[in-house]
């Protein structure tokens, strides 16, 4: 019971004793009041009928008192009047039973009224004759007694009313900052900190306030500390320290995010810009030339690349600079590598026209897929320069092999991704992610990938068609239809193992998709009570945070859980992990080794290790393909592993 | 032998304390205290008498003191005086002596039951009057107790007075209570004190 609720018990309860005690107090005065103006007005009927009556009084003839009675009687409220002699012998007697008409009788039980009686002796001359009795009819009483009652309740009840709704605006009043107070209190146990700007008035809450910011403030600065040093440990392990590029590393760390994930990535143009003798040119023309060539390159194909979102440029080597442009066509960025490559001759032709000869700068251009490798697309692009080289310096090869996929055909694709809906060709296909516990084993879910069956029953990867779904604006369509497809599951096999679901960027940047998902989860939630995962990539997290973390706290709302796949640590640093505050995080094992094995320190694996604990994050490997990646991350204190080592890729069925 | 057995018979003493006789002294002046003082051995003489006796000294020692308007008195049209103020004032209207002879007699054991205060019409005086009337049984004569006529006389033999109306002693002063008290009717709860000349009685 929260003290807002008790200290709204207390006060109704005193509230209530109060009223009701001065409401008793003062029925009981009036009760007495009304007994007293009973009597009296008796006594003086008695003293005033007894005058009268001693004036008229016979004690052979009755009739005239027995009349001045009636009158009085009659005329008046009373329940009896009655005249007895002097030896006690009743001469005259006029009485009614109580009528109590408007009162109802449980009040008149509740509720005694002593009605006294009031005497008078009766005179003849000297002489006395007898007494005159009068007693008031209680009826009257009764009924001027409930009518106060009934006022008195009324008052009393809305004199509560509004004492009580005054006191609850003021205790609300007081104590809203108790309920930031365990705003900030829960949010601390959830790993989030919030800073509460508006100290409180009370002195208690005030220290309490003061207390629990000063504690955020102390763990938000250790975050920042832990977040510089793992961003400076990332710019030294992946950057080109001459370009500013990202190194060979990153890329092979980077790549499975490309090549791997179920997001519109995993396509796209590659280009290789690879430059001979660059050695000789240093050499010859001096350092300051050297880096202004490599330096204008670098510039060139930023600038050049930047409207592409998502594209990764790395320089590989000296001479070699490589870069990925996700979901586009070699059409595309044909402009820009011929103008780069028009601008690097113009350069090298101003430093000295005799460079031409021996300095070489060659450039390919192809497609990339999800069936690529590092490797094989290394060597693709190796193949594609040196047809350039070949074809003269400065040339860029097009190698227009696999083109088609994206730029042709693309009505063909929307109907071919409709229909695989409607006939039910898309298919889910699951890959189990385990926790490694020296000699325990446990499948901590299984995640959904979705499949499509083409018409030749060949089954293909969603790097195949996800990419065109995003180019034709059906890819929440898929993932509504995933959601749908991996419910119905549930209903139909009741499978124990929690399954993750990944959500595309596109789908939840929408508003309506996430309405949509929440009314699927409350439908969901009440049927089964299996535990579900859901995820999103790192592109996504950091391009749609506010969406993302909407999404998480919602999916958090239902106790399911929300991850992060590919992560890798952005160069803006860790922040926005805090926003989204995710259950997990998936990040490719190579990229892992990377971050928490560093040689020289031990630091950027402390740094990381304090970042996703501080938040709560749990680590998963991804990309496991082999025996011994696993012992090494062990190693690092990493338990828990996906990739086709650990259990490939089936279908569900 | 006799003696001890007279004692032990006789009523409990009357007596009066120094502290209050001081304050009477102190507020009425020196002859009011020795007239409180003489009440209390009137009291004392009579305490083993019969009713009547009783009757004849109290209506004796009261009416030895003069007659005089509330007007004179007190200022105001109508006072009804206690007995301390009576006994302070040494003067005193026919109300006043009522009060002051009724509580005497009370005091000295007459039953209240007896006692009736008479409004009658004095033919004499031609003014409202007000008696002390003692009925020995309930049928009989009443016997009236006058400051007009000092001695005490059966209603029959009376024909200067007209009687209008008798109450219980009790019930007068009680209704007199709160037109006094500014209290609401019949309130009960606080008294003038009519006796608050303190007479207390002990045994020796």
């Amino acid at each position: 019971m929260s003290l807002f609720k008790q200290l709204v018990l207390m006060l109704g309860l005193f509230l209530g004793v109060i009223l009701v005690s001065v409401m008793m107090l003062n029925f009981k005065t009036a009760t007495e009041f009304v007994q007293n103006q009973l009597y009296t007005d008796a006594k003086n009927t008695a003293h005033s009928l007894g005058l009268s009556l001693s004036k008229v009084a016979d004690p052979s003839d009755t009739s005239t008192m027995e009349t001045m009675i009636n009158a009085i009687y009659d005329s008046g409220y009373y329940q009896r009047i009655r005249l007895v002699d002097i030896d006690g012998k009743e001469v005259y007697n006029r009485e009614s039973d109580m009528r109590v008409s408007n009162v109802p009788q449980w009040f008149i039980k509740m509720v005694p009224i002593h009605n006294a009686i009031a005497k008078s002796d009766i005179m003849i001359g000297w002489n006395r004759f007898g007494t005159l009795e009068v007693s008031g009819h209680t009826g009257n009483a009764y009924r001027q007694l409930y009518d106060t009652m009934i006022d008195l309740v009324k008052t009393f009840l809305m004199i509560g009313t509004v004492v009580f709704v005054f006191l609850y605006v003021l205790l609300s009043l007081s104590l809203k900052s108790l309920k930031r107070i365990r705003e900030q209190a829960k949010a601390i146990i959830d790993n989030e900190f919030i800073i509460e700007k508006k100290i409180p008035f009370t002195t208690e809450f005030r220290s309490v306030t003061i207390a629990m910011n000063a504690m955020v403030e102390k763990v938000k600065d250790i975050f920042d500390r832990e977040n510089e040093t793992l961003r400076r440990y990332h710019e030294l392990l992946y950057k080109d320290t001459e370009t500013g590029l990202y190194n060979r590393r990153y890329l092979t760390a980077k790549l499975p995010e490309y090549l791997q994930s179920d997001v519109s990535l995993s396509s796209g143009v590659y280009l290789l810009v690879s430059i001979d003798e660059i050695d000789r040119f240093k050499r010859e023309c001096g350092y300051e030339h050297y880096n202004h060539l490599i330096n204008t390159l670098a510039d060139g194909l930023n600038t050049g690349l930047s409207p592409f979102p998502s594209s990764l440029i790395v320089r590989l080597n000296e001479s070699d600079f490589f870069a990925t442009i996700p979901a586009s066509g070699i059409i595309s960025v044909q402009l820009c590598i011929e103008s780069l490559m028009a601008r690097m001759r113009t350069l090298i032709e101003s430093i000295d026209n005799h460079l031409v000869e021996y300095l070489t700068i060659g450039c390919g251009v192809g497609i990339y897929s999800e069936n690529d490798t590092l490797k094989s697309l290394l060597s693709r692009a190796d193949h594609a320069v040196t047809q350039a080289k070949l074809q003269g310096n400065f040339t860029v090869d097009f190698n227009l092999e696999g083109d088609e996929t994206l730029v042709l055909g693309r009505e063909e694709w929307r109907s071919e991704l409709l229909k695989s809906l409607d006939e039910s060709r898309m298919l889910l296909a699951f890959q189990s992610v385990v926790e490694q516990r020296s000699d325990h084993l446990n499948v901590l879910h299984e995640e959904i990938f979705l499949r499509l069956l083409d018409r030749d029953g060949v089954i293909h990867s969603a790097g195949y068609f996800i990419p065109v779904a995003t180019s034709l604006g059906l890819i929440d369509v898929l993932d509504r239809y995933m959601v749908e497809k991996v419910f119905k599951h549930i209903k139909e096999q009741n499978p124990v193992t929690p399954l993750a679901l990944n959500l595309s960027g596109d789908f939840v940047k929408k508003y309506v998709n996430i309405q949509w998902l929440r009314t699927q989860l409350e439908i969901f939630h009440r049927q089964s009570s299996l535990i579900l995962w859901f995820e999103v990539s790192n592109t996504t997290a950091l391009h749609e945070l506010e969406a993302v973390s909407a999404v998480s706290t919602m999916i958090k709302q239902f106790g399911y859980r929300f991850g992060i796949d590919h992560f890798t640590i952005p160069e803006a640093g860790a922040y926005y992990l805090q926003a989204i505050r995710p259950d997990y995080v998936k990040a490719n094992g190579a990229y892992l080794q990377d971050m928490m094995f560093d040689k020289d320190t031990g630091k950027s694996r402390e740094s990381f290790n304090n970042i996703t604990r501080s938040l709560g994050i749990s680590i998963i490997a991804i990309n496991i393909e082999e025996a011994q990646d696993v012992e090494r991350l062990k190693a690092l204190g990493i338990d828990c592993f996906q990739g086709t080592y650990i259990a490939p890729v089936s279908l569900l069925q | 032998m006799a003696a001890i057995a007279a004692i032990l018979l006789s009523s409990p003493e009357f007596s009066i304390a120094k502290v209050f006789l001081d304050k009477i002294e102190k507020e009425y002046g020196v002859f009011a205290k020795r007239r409180a003082y003489a009440l209390v051995s009137m009291m004392n003489d009579v305490k083993d008498a019969d009713e009547m006796e009783k009757m004849e000294k109290v209506n004796d020692f009261f009416n030895q003191t003069p007659y005089a308007s509330d007007k004179e008195t007190w200022g105001v049209s109508d006072y009804w005086a206690t007995r301390l103020e009576f006994i302070g004032k040494d003067k005193a209207d026919c109300e006043d002596f009522v009060i002051a002879k009724y509580f005497t007699l009370k005091e000295l054991g007459v039953p209240t039951s007896k006692l009736y205060m008479t409004y009658a019409k004095s033919i004499r005086y031609k003014s409202a009057h007000m008696v002390l009337t003692y009925y020995a049984t309930p049928k009989s004569v009443p016997l009236v107790l006058d400051n007009y006529n000092y001695k005490i006389l059966p209603a029959s033999q009376r024909d200067d007075l007209i009687p209008i109306y008798s109450f219980r002693g009790d019930e007068l002063f009680n209704a007199k209570q709160a037109q006094i008290g500014k209290l609401v009717p019949a309130a009960t709860h606080q008294k003038r004190p009519w006796d608050e000349l303190i007479i207390s009685q002990h045994k020796e």
